[in-house]
């Protein structure tokens, strides 16, 4: 009898718990606008004022706040660090999206060799560091030995670096030689790397004090690390440029995305970051308990410059073909995966390259789900069921692969059951293997894999595909799949040291078609950034460079937004 | 009595010796690197390997497994447990952000639910047919079987709206006032705590229950209320104290879990206590604060032991110990 | 003298027998495959076990359009069969909600629950069963050896079991899962058994130290059996009725370990279904769009299972503890 009342209450809680929808207050209905992801003009109009503190919603919490720690930097560590605790010498410019020229910041001017080997630095005068150092060409020598020292676990900054020196001939001139051209040389050199204050960086590099309590030139100055749970900015009064408009920046790690959907629905955040596709849907046809989403916040779709992949370990002998790997493309159900798990907010994309600049080919189609054509295409490279077992077999060998199955992303992982299914009917087994997130890049360096999948981000514009595709990087660098082609081998060494950016983009571009006929990987989608921002939030914009936090300005809570 | 301490302690040693040095093998056997990378970097992903031996050098990653035990047990003897080789912070700061939280989540759980428990037993068995206790009974036997995650997150679904959803404190805890603030972690603290307590009230209050019926049935009690003592002071103050004794080893036995924390109950709550901390630090291979965590669990859980045996042999003197055992 | 076994027993034992039934027959109550159909003037018989090169890749629904008959499995969806395989591509993403066509819903990836309900009944309890049949060895032969030989063997295996006792079973785990790179049960059944015999080998321990003064054991060494005949044919089969509740007891307790371990995404490899695998679904999915059933039902066959065999544990005990 009790237990009748038992189950009987719990079914009457849960059946209470499931919402249907319910039609929308009157006059909430999203526009156009809002449903794409666009800021109205009105965020960038309005004449700013100062004060207010804004509260930033990020997965993760950092191992530390030093962006040259390999260790430290992560995900968006990098974004909310740089720019607005410390500085680079140049930035991108913002305004010329999607080229993304460099603006001037700590450093004044610069000047550039002929033979761009040497690249002169001038520093602006009178800027100082939060803790009262001024700068000079000290702290940068100092920042880039600091990286250039090869005990250091630096490897995410110094691999751009080619045998590089930096000289100090007096305070406010730095000299960068190098004795190998590289076209990103200038922006990794000049947009890449925050200048830190060469007296904070005396000492054992893994327990600097800055990697907890970080010091820059920046708009905003450090004022605490609550460990687990946020991170929290002042202005920087003494700040060289245009102060920064509001007071206090918080940024909050809410890693459970349920809890994070939860505290935005409260509105906890000014801005909330990495909105899961789900619920970025499901607030689209509004019931009355979301109706917040529409009303209260402006929503922001960017796409990235990041691309999923799968990747086909070439030194095994299933992948060492392109027809398979390109037969494999055709296998997975592109179209199925979108619609169903991205929602249709993941591009899908075959360029290696940022999606809006002009280094993708946009005549290249992407390879669609084909699975008849796959199987021809597999019957050419000698793949057949030959003893009528199902599986198809060369050799005397049948077809039969492990997948990595990528621990670090949920996304990722859910592509493995589809993939293994589909392969199925086309003849081919696929088992799944899971090693935890210690072990996964681990394997992948070792080459010990048949497939696996992963994903490449680039804060900027322009990409050096040299790490990822060149044939020498298959031992140390990151061409886990073993990939050569001396044709994408001459491509990446020419466009290393094209100069001429419409030049170096149609070079790009070939690259592209070179990479799509040869499918080291399964190219598989651009990443958006799903961001909402409340309405009072004013003067931001994203941008590859994420947000500009000095722009930053809240209406009062008096004025109407 | 005195040589029966000084050889259980003694006898800890070797035990404290095999689990730290299992513990050791077991987290350094395992495959996978303490060098957690930015995976989404390509220049972050390509090896480097000088920064890589040095870094193995500094924390004496290299050296055999052996070497590598022999210092480590050294520097634990002078209590320096090392840094994070993650975030590089002393061992003994993340385990002292860690541990009030379960502290206090484990503390309050037991509490209540001995708190809960004792009551419920004795009623269970001085009126064992009321209905009441045939519903609470069945209701505390129906919940035990239901695992600790499923509860949670079931008390997520159902009662989301009403109680927090995550972490032991609101956003604005530290503007608060006192009472505000006590409150505040109260507040957040009625779901964990309700899943970390309903399984001990479960078994506590069965023990309770069998061990005052068997009290209750005894010749004393039958003397004692022949002897014309009221109903209540036979109860309480006769077959309630002697069957407490079971009850308060088993407390002692739940020490461990003040210290280890429920990785389950701390994941779906969001609450950074120990358990979580171990349970990525492990994943992360973070060998340092793995072998301490395990360190101070072993220690506790051999303390709890000894002290729940000495207080056994102490009131039943059928059970003296150290004498002809 | 015969002992009734209580009603409750006798429903726990049903129920333990329903879900050994449910696991073995899983391919026959759930497949993507049917029990028989015929097909072009072929037929198939439990083509789920045959795996006929012909229906390699057809589902249930796709065979329904162009079999002459076909002999449906009763749910007929297989456990790994996603939404890629099926036709109708929804306006909403998986989770869905229970309907007509999958009675408890399906998960994130468009499978169907009650299929990886019966298919994690399998992972269950082949857990529980085989990780309490290595404790159950561990328990009888370590426990036979301190109770037997007492003194030294005996303090070094106490300490072993105390030891075992105290090292906490997650690093273990862990370790295990990383250092096996088996995909498969494996690990999680060795990593089950090999921390969780302490409870069995103590009782051994108590059992053996028990009988071992009575006289026939004496008499045996008299008469100049070994000591491993002792052990072996007299005292531990005594040592059985105990060490055969704790170990029902025992196969419970896996179970939740399992679910637990799942949960937390250290279980079995993907696709397998798992009961834990589907909380954590539901823990990801909470509230967009709160898939209720991917928490209940799962958590509903833990419970009873768990239920089940502890109340047949406690049936046990009550038939086989001759001091009741």
């Amino acid at each position: 009898m009790t237990r009748r009342l038992l189950l009987a209450t719990l079914l009457l809680l849960v059946a209470c718990k499931d919402k249907k929808p319910v039609a929308a207050a009157e006059g909430v209905k999203p526009t156009a606008g809002w449903l794409k992801g666009e800021l109205p003009p009105e965020v960038s109009s309005g004449t700013p004022v100062s004060g207010g503190t804004f509260t930033i919603r990020v997965p993760s919490e950092p191992l530390g706040l030093n962006r040259l720690h390999d260790q430290q930097v992560e995900g968006m560590m990098a974004r909310y660090t740089v720019g607005a605790l410390t500085e680079t010498l140049a930035e991108l410019d913002r305004q010329t999206h999607p080229n993304y020229a460099l603006k001037p910041l700590l450093a004044e001017s610069w000047e550039e060799s002929p033979d761009h080997l040497t690249l002169t630095v001038k520093l602006r005068k009178g800027v100082k560091f939060h803790n009262g150092d001024k700068l000079t060409s000290r702290d940068v020598k100092a920042t880039f030995d600091a990286i250039l020292l090869p005990t250091n676990l630096t490897n995410s900054l110094r691999s751009n670096f080619l045998d590089l020196t930096v000289a100090a001939p007096d305070e406010l001139t730095v000299v960068f030689t190098t004795k190998v051209a590289h076209f990103l040389h200038r922006n990794n050199v000049l947009a890449a790397v925050p200048i830190l204050p060469a007296s904070a960086l005396k000492g054992d590099f893994n327990t600097l004090a800055i990697n907890r309590a970080p010091v820059g030139t920046g708009p905003f100055r450090f004022v605490a690390w609550d460990t687990g749970k946020s991170l929290t900015y002042a202005r920087n009064e003494e700040y060289w440029g245009t102060k920064a408009l509001v007071d206090k920046v918080v940024i909050r790690f809410v890693k459970d995305e349920t809890v994070a959907t939860q505290l935005w629905e409260r509105g906890e955040f000014d801005l909330m970051t990495r909105i899961q596709p789900s619920v970025w849907r499901s607030i689209e046809a509004p019931t009355a308990a979301d109706a917040w989403a529409i009303t209260g916040y402006h929503r922001i779709n960017f796409i990235e410059n990041y691309y999923s992949w799968i990747g086909w370990n070439q030194e095994r002998p299933f992948f060492s073909d392109a027809r398979v790997r390109r037969a494999m493309t055709m296998l997975y159900p592109a179209e199925k995966v979108a619609k169903n798990i991205d929602m249709d907010l993941e591009l899908p994309t075959t360029c290696p390259y940022y999606r809006l600049s002009e280094s993708c080919d946009s005549t290249i189609a992407p390879i669609a789900y084909d699975p008849k054509a796959a199987r021809a295409l597999l019957k050419e490279a000698g793949w057949e069921d030959h003893n009528g077992d199902g599986v198809l077999d060369k050799d005397g060998v049948a077809f039969k692969f492990t997948f990595l199955s990528n621990p670090h992303s949920v996304k990722l992982g859910k592509l493995v059951p589809l993939l293994q299914e589909e392969l199925k009917k086309a003849g081919i087994e696929m088992d799944v293997e899971k090693v935890d997130a210690a072990q996964y890049v681990g394997r992948l360096r070792a080459h010990d894999f048949d497939a696996a999948s992963l994903g490449w981000n680039n804060n900027d514009v322009n990409t050096d595909q040299f790490q990822v595709y060149h044939s020498t990087q298959a031992k140390g660098g990151s061409n886990f799949t073993s990939y050569a082609s001396p044709r994408a081998d001459g491509l990446i060494e020419k466009i290393r040291v094209t100069f001429d950016d419409t030049e170096r983009r149609g070079l790009e571009r070939q690259l592209h078609a070179v990479l799509y006929e040869d499918q080291p990987y399964t190219f598989l989608t651009n990443r958006p950034q799903l961001d909402a921002i409340k309405t009072h939030v004013r003067g931001i914009r994203p941008s590859l460079a994420w947000y500009d936090l000095r722009r930053v300005w809240l209406l009062p809570p008096s004025a109407k937004p | 009595m005195r040589p029966y301490l000084v050889r259980r302690l003694l006898q800890m040693v070797p035990t404290f010796l095999g689990i730290t040095l299992l513990t050791f093998a077991i987290s350094r056997l395992a495959p996978g690197d303490p060098l957690q990378l930015d995976t989404e970097s390509a220049s972050a992903a390509g090896q480097a390997a000088a920064a890589n031996d040095a870094f193995r050098a500094q924390h004496g990653l290299d050296l055999p497994l052996h070497v590598q035990y022999l210092r480590w047990l050294g520097k634990i003897l002078t209590l320096d447990f090392g840094r994070s080789l993650q975030d590089h912070r002393p061992v003994v700061e993340k385990l002292a952000e860690a541990l009030p939280q379960t502290l206090l989540l484990a503390s309050v759980s037991l509490l209540l639910a001995y708190l809960l428990a004792i009551p419920i037993g004795v009623h269970a068995a001085v009126r064992p047919k009321s209905k009441v206790r045939r519903g609470v009974t069945l209701t505390l036997y129906l919940l035990y079987a239901m695992p600790t995650f499923w509860v949670a997150v079931m008390l997520l679904l159902l009662l989301g709206d009403f109680f927090p959803f995550q972490g032991l404190e609101s956003s604005g805890h530290d503007a608060m006032s006192l009472p505000g603030r006590v409150l505040d972690t109260a507040w957040h603290l009625v779901l964990p705590v309700f899943c970390l307590s309903y399984p001990t009230l479960a078994v506590v209050s069965r023990q309770v229950r069998a061990a005052m019926t068997d009290a209750l049935a005894q010749d004393y009690v039958r003397a004692a209320r022949a002897r014309g003592i009221p109903e209540r002071s036979v109860i309480f103050k006769h077959a309630l104290r002697n069957s407490l004794l079971p009850v308060v080893t088993m407390l002692g036995l739940s020490l461990p879990h003040l210290i280890g924390g429920s990785v389950v109950v701390e994941r779906v709550f969001g609450i950074n206590g120990m358990g979580l901390l171990a349970f990525e630090a492990i994943s992360l291979r973070d060998y340092p604060v793995v072998m301490a965590i395990c360190t101070l669990a072993a220690l506790v859980t051999m303390v709890s032991v000894l002290v729940a045996d000495l207080l056994y042999g102490l009131a039943d003197p059928r059970i003296r110990v150290g004498a002809g055992s | 003298m015969r002992r009734r076994i209580p009603l409750r027993g006798r429903l726990a034992l049903t129920a333990v027998i329903l879900l050994v039934l449910t696991a073995v027959g899983a391919d026959l109550l759930a497949a993507h495959l049917p029990l028989a159909v015929r097909v072009d003037g072929t037929t198939y018989w439990l083509p789920i076990f045959r795996q006929p090169v012909a229906l390699r890749g057809a589902t249930q629904q796709q065979l329904a359009t162009t079999a002459e008959w076909i002999w449906r499995t009763p749910v007929p969806w297989g456990p790994n069969q996603t939404f890629a395989a099926n036709a109708v591509i929804a306006d909403t993403p998986p989770p869905w909600g229970p309907d007509l066509q999958h009675w408890l819903g399906t998960d994130e990836l468009g499978r169907d629950v009650l299929a990886r309900l019966i298919h994690g009944a399998r992972v269950s309890l082949t857990v529980g069963f085989l990780s309490v049949a290595i404790c159950v060895f561990i328990g009888l032969l370590l426990g036979g050896l301190a109770g037997y030989y007492g003194r030294g063997v005996d303090a070094v295996i106490s300490r072993i079991t105390e030891i075992m006792i105290t090292f906490p079973t997650l690093f273990f785990v862990l370790a295990v899962l990383g250092l096996l790179r088996i995909s498969s049960l494996t690990p999680l059944v060795l990593v089950i058994g090999f921390t969780r015999w302490t409870d069995i080998a103590r009782l051994v321990r108590a059992e053996v130290l028990k009988l071992k003064g009575l006289d026939f054991i004496t008499a045996s060494r008299a008469l100049g059996l070994s000591d491993a005949r002792i052990l072996v044919r007299h005292l531990l089969p005594n040592a059985l009725s105990p060490v055969l509740v704790a170990a029902t007891f025992a196969v419970a307790s896996a179970i939740l370990i399992e679910s637990a371990l799942s949960f937390l995404g250290l279980g079995a490899p993907p696709p397998t279904a798992s009961w834990g695998e589907l909380l954590t679904q539901a823990h990801r999915y909470l509230t967009h769009p709160g898939a209720w059933w991917l928490a209940i039902f799962p958590g509903l066959c833990i419970a009873v299972t768990v239920l089940a065999l502890n109340e047949l544990g406690e049936a046990l005990r009550g038939l086989l503890d001759p001091r009741a």
